[in-house]
């Protein structure tokens, strides 16, 4: 049995959104748990504006929760004040970014952002040592040579997406945060850096935190999926179990949702479409509740527990 | 029967910066066939000149992109009219009516700051003379959307106040409400949610069934095209190496590029292992000499370097442009 | 020296440079200058050009060849001394405004906006008024650097607004940067443009407002400046009296530099755009 490597608990996250007279609380992120073992990939997945991407941010320190607790190897790191740990912690959870081309700064050669990593968080100057670097580079499937001297655009999408991740492994981190690591890479070139997180997870025992919307990389990748829906979980499990066999009604649909890449798999039946983001925010009970095929009265006044069935949480009335 | 047609388009992007001068060879020697009352999707990863091409197919061409050679031809009354021998005038009157275009973001076709209503008076007043306002113009528009399944209150609305996939559907509203012969869109689902996307590919399909008109779709999403088109072509690096129905391109991929691209494919209940081609796609200033795809493909050989295999039919209906299936080069 | 080459290529650049090294070298000149500018009639009064003269002599009886460098030196030292100074500040302001956000940005800026509303020729004309003979070029340059940051150091704020929320940023901090590593490896490439085609204007309008100044009589008329020339010349009727040599060489040399800064700042900031470099970095052979 390995051990947890994370556990988020209780994770929630209100923005205030609107102008000074009409402030609206809105909550990204409600209620969220979940936890990641070691040398696991786990799958964060959801439509735009679900709260996957806020929750990344805050594990990373980027953004602050308003409430919650998010324990790293036991220790809760919302409390960190001292700048040592808190390098320390980065050290040990670095992240990579949706739009590789944003990534690094178009005006400075990608190989600084090596060496700086190496400097900052192991002391390793680069005129004595460039070996992690390298390490880190041939782990990705690239050499120094390839990136010496060269700025952001002279690479491809996927090139610059593999040197982020280089660049994430030079301090030898326990969890990588992937948010939306390929949806900006082209799809011939794809899957070399799914299977990438596939190896490093065989290899060094890394755990990934993988954020995305597409859920057939996710099955293809990953252990584990927490489904997200309007700032909540509303099914997590295994990857096999949830979207073979999904429970929740939105996961159904989204499931539903996606084209499949096979002719002989075409859509047959018809969807509604929903209220706007904001509506379904602002619903009490089920965020789903206005497109659910079945909706109780219940669901749409009740806070909605969890309830576990056949190893998966499913936050859904129906299982109760 | 054709409805569109291309031949040998070179359309490249000229950039001058500081005095030197680079051609960008966006769309290079492409020949199309687009037929009447089909789908047809361009696929393609980001660079390969799939926007560029349907921009040229559409008419807008402006610097810094220019035609440098061949013919897009429009079927007009049983004629084949060139649209580059065309003045802007007859341009501006067969544009919406005749050929529309839905853009990847819904926001540069309607106006911000107008209810939705306004973006189609505006679009129909351009192309029609109205006179009796309620039978010309509120009556077809409220058929138009209703037929499409769209709630008319959207007329009144202002585009912010519509989510992002509503929008798109008004998008495809707009450019269809005129009734044109082929409607070109670019990238209509990207950014959109999956369950949006499915809204308007099912809108797409809907307008097509009931107008028995071409549409022309492009999207670097495998899977929509896998739902929507009838048939697809491929583009790499400029250039269309692959074209075939669909069951055909996804059942039966000649060339390399086209089988990496099938058989990367992830899906949901396949956990198989899946490759990408190696190495990246070539830039467009200055691509491989012979076939762009040789320096990623391991079935190149010297020929593949030396000349450009050119796009001919391989089996019926089904054409590729590589040296494992034919021997013909295209003459440089 | 690859980059003067690459600007070269551009014709409004090379007219410009030209021209600069040349007003430059004739301040340099001024060095040189056989006469003592604060003395007068040293040469015989009002004469026309000739070759003793090269741009003939004032009423006030001294060369206008040699007034006119120590003129364009003094306007040129006054002008890059505002633009300095006043960069300085727009920078450390717009940064710092921009970086930080909340209170410290609401504060630098209701400071900016204060002097961005700031009536400046009223005030320097108070100020002429009171300093007179004690305002000196580099009193008056640091004068003009005060009121000149204002909208450059709103502009750089609002750059750093957009650069903190781009992913570089991100990564930065994730490779472990300081805040001000960030800023300064990540941030001051992008603002730099801003500054140099800024500091350009700057100049411009530094020294549009000496020669304003001192035809008013605002300035300290002893300091030869392009300015204290054509005040001299409009009081002494120059033009009437047909003396054209005096107003003409003034008013020539501030057109011409008004001329070549305007079109250095064009081409400059061309150069300096952040698209158009990274269009160049990626370096890529001709074809065709």
């Amino acid at each position: 049995m390995s051990s947890k490597l994370i556990e988020v608990n209780g994770l929630t996250k209100v923005f205030r959104v609107g102008s000074l007279f009409s402030r609206v609380r809105l909550t990204a992120v409600d209620n969220v748990s979940f936890d990641i073992k070691d040398a696991d990939i786990y799958t964060l997945a959801g439509e735009s504006g679900s709260g996957k991407t806020t929750v990344s941010r805050i594990i990373l320190g980027l953004l602050e929760a308003s409430e919650g607790e998010i324990l790293y190897k036991g220790k809760n790191i919302m409390n960190i004040k001292s700048e040592r740990e808190k390098k320390e912690f980065r050290k040990d959870v670095q992240a990579i970014f949706q739009n590789p081309f944003e990534t690094f700064n178009p005006l400075r050669t990608v190989e600084n952002y090596l060496y700086e990593t190496q400097k900052n968080f192991l002391g390793v100057d680069a005129s004595d040592s460039i070996d992690g670097i390298e390490q880190a580079l041939t782990a990705v499937g690239l050499t120094l040579d390839d990136v010496k001297e060269k700025y952001p655009s002279e690479f491809s999408g996927g090139q610059l997406q593999r040197i982020s991740i280089a660049r994430a492994l030079i301090t030898q981190p326990s969890l990588l945060i992937a948010d939306e690591p390929v949806s900006m890479v082209d799809a011939s070139l794809r899957m070399s850096i799914v299977n990438l997180f596939k190896e490093l997870k065989d290899r060094y025992g890394l755990s990934v935190l993988y954020i995305t919307h597409d859920l057939a990389t996710a099955y293809y990748v990953s252990d584990k999926i927490a489904i997200m829906f309007r700032g909540n979980i509303v099914e997590k499990g295994s990857v096999e179990k949830v979207l073979d066999s999904p429970k929740h009604p939105y996961t159904k649909m989204l499931k539903e949702s996606i084209a499949q890449p096979d002719p002989r798999d075409k859509w047959d039946s018809r969807v509604d479409l929903h209220l706007t983001e904001r509506e379904e925010y602002m619903l009490k009970g089920c965020k789903f509740a206005g497109r659910c095929p079945h909706v109780m009265e219940r669901c749409r006044t009740e806070e909605i527990p969890d309830f576990d069935i056949d190893g998966v949480t499913v936050k859904c009335l129906l299982y109760q | 029967m054709s409805v569109l047609n291309t031949e040998g388009l070179k359309a490249y992007y000229i950039i001058d910066v500081l005095g030197e001068k680079r051609y960008v060879r966006a769309v290079d020697d492409v020949d199309l066939e687009i037929r009447e009352n089909e789908i047809y999707g361009i696929a393609g990863e980001s660079g390969c000149g799939k926007t560029t091409l349907i921009k040229t197919l559409f008419g807008m061409v402006e610097p810094p992109l220019n035609v440098m050679d061949g013919k897009v031809k429009y079927k007009m009354n049983a004629e084949y009219a060139d649209i580059f021998a065309m003045d802007n005038k007859r341009m501006r009157e067969i544009r919406w009516e005749y050929i529309s275009y839905i853009p990847q973001g819904s926001m540069s076709v309607l106006n911000p700051v107008q209810k939705v209503r306004y973006s189609f008076e505006h679009f129909i007043k351009a192309h029609r003379r109205i006179r009796n306002k309620e039978e010309e113009f509120i009556k077809p528009v409220e058929r138009h959307l209703q037929a499409l399944g769209l709630p008319v209150q959207i007329l009144d609305s202002y585009p912010h106040q519509l989510s992002g996939g509503m929008r798109q559907r008004v998008t495809v509203a707009l450019a269809t409400v005129l009734q044109p012969k082929i409607i070109i869109a670019d990238e209509p689902t990207t950014a959109l949610d999956v369950v949006m996307q499915r809204g308007v590919i099912q809108l797409l399909k809907d307008v097509q069934s009931s107008l028995k008109n071409t549409i022309i779709m492009v999207t670097h999403d495998m899977g929509i095209h896998a739902n929507i088109a009838d048939r697809i072509g491929i583009m790499y690096a400029g250039k269309m190496i692959e074209e075939a129905s669909t069951e055909e391109i996804f059942g039966n991929p000649l060339h390399p590029y086209t089988q990496y691209l099938i058989g990367s494919l992830p899906k949901i209940g396949d956990k198989s292992y899946k490759t990408s081609a190696p190495g990246a796609p070539p830039s467009l200033i200055n691509p491989p000499e012979g076939c762009r795809f040789y320096p990623r493909c391991d079935r190149a050989t010297d020929e593949c370097k030396a000349a450009i295999p050119k796009l001919v039919e391989i089996e019926p209906g089904h054409k590729a442009a590589c040296f494992l299936y034919s021997g013909v080069k295209e003459d440089e | 020296m690859a980059v003067l080459r690459e600007l070269l290529r551009d014709g409004k650049f090379t007219f410009a440079f030209t021209v600069m090294s040349i007003l430059i070298i004739l301040a340099i000149l001024s060095f040189f200058s056989p006469y003592d500018m604060s003395i007068w009639n040293v040469v015989p009064r009002d004469m026309p050009p000739s070759a003793e003269y090269i741009l003939g002599t004032n009423s006030k009886g001294q060369d206008v060849f040699w007034e006119m460098t120590v003129a364009i030196k003094n306007s040129l030292i006054m002008a890059v001394i505002a633009a300095f100074f006043s960069r300085l500040i727009a920078i450390a302001v717009g940064l710092l405004a921009g970086f930080k956000g909340g209170m410290t940005d609401r504060t630098l800026m209701s400071i900016n906006d204060s002097f961005i509303v700031l009536p400046v020729l009223p005030i320097l004309i108070l100020l002429g008024a009171i300093l007179k003979e004690r305002l000196n070029m580099i009193v008056l340059g640091l004068i003009l650097a005060i009121f000149g940051w204002a909208w450059d150091a709103r502009l750089i704020r609002s750059q750093t607004l957009s650069l903190r929320e781009r992913e570089f940023t991100n990564t930065a901090m994730l490779s472990g940067q300081k805040v001000y590593e960030l800023i300064f490896k990540e941030y001051l490439p992008f603002v730099i443009p801003i500054v140099s085609a800024t500091a350009i204007n700057n100049m411009f309008w530094a020294v549009g407002m000496e020669v304003t100044m001192a035809i008013l009589g605002l300035s300290n008329l002893t300091i030869p400046t392009l300015g204290t020339m054509m005040h001299w010349a409009i009081s002494y009727q120059a033009m009437l009296l047909g003396y054209w040599w005096w107003i003409a060489t003034p008013v020539v040399v501030s057109v011409l530099l008004f001329v070549s800064l305007y079109l250095l700042s064009v081409s400059v900031s061309q150069y300096l755009d952040p698209r158009t470099r990274i269009q160049r970095i990626g370096t890529a052979k001709v074809v065709k």
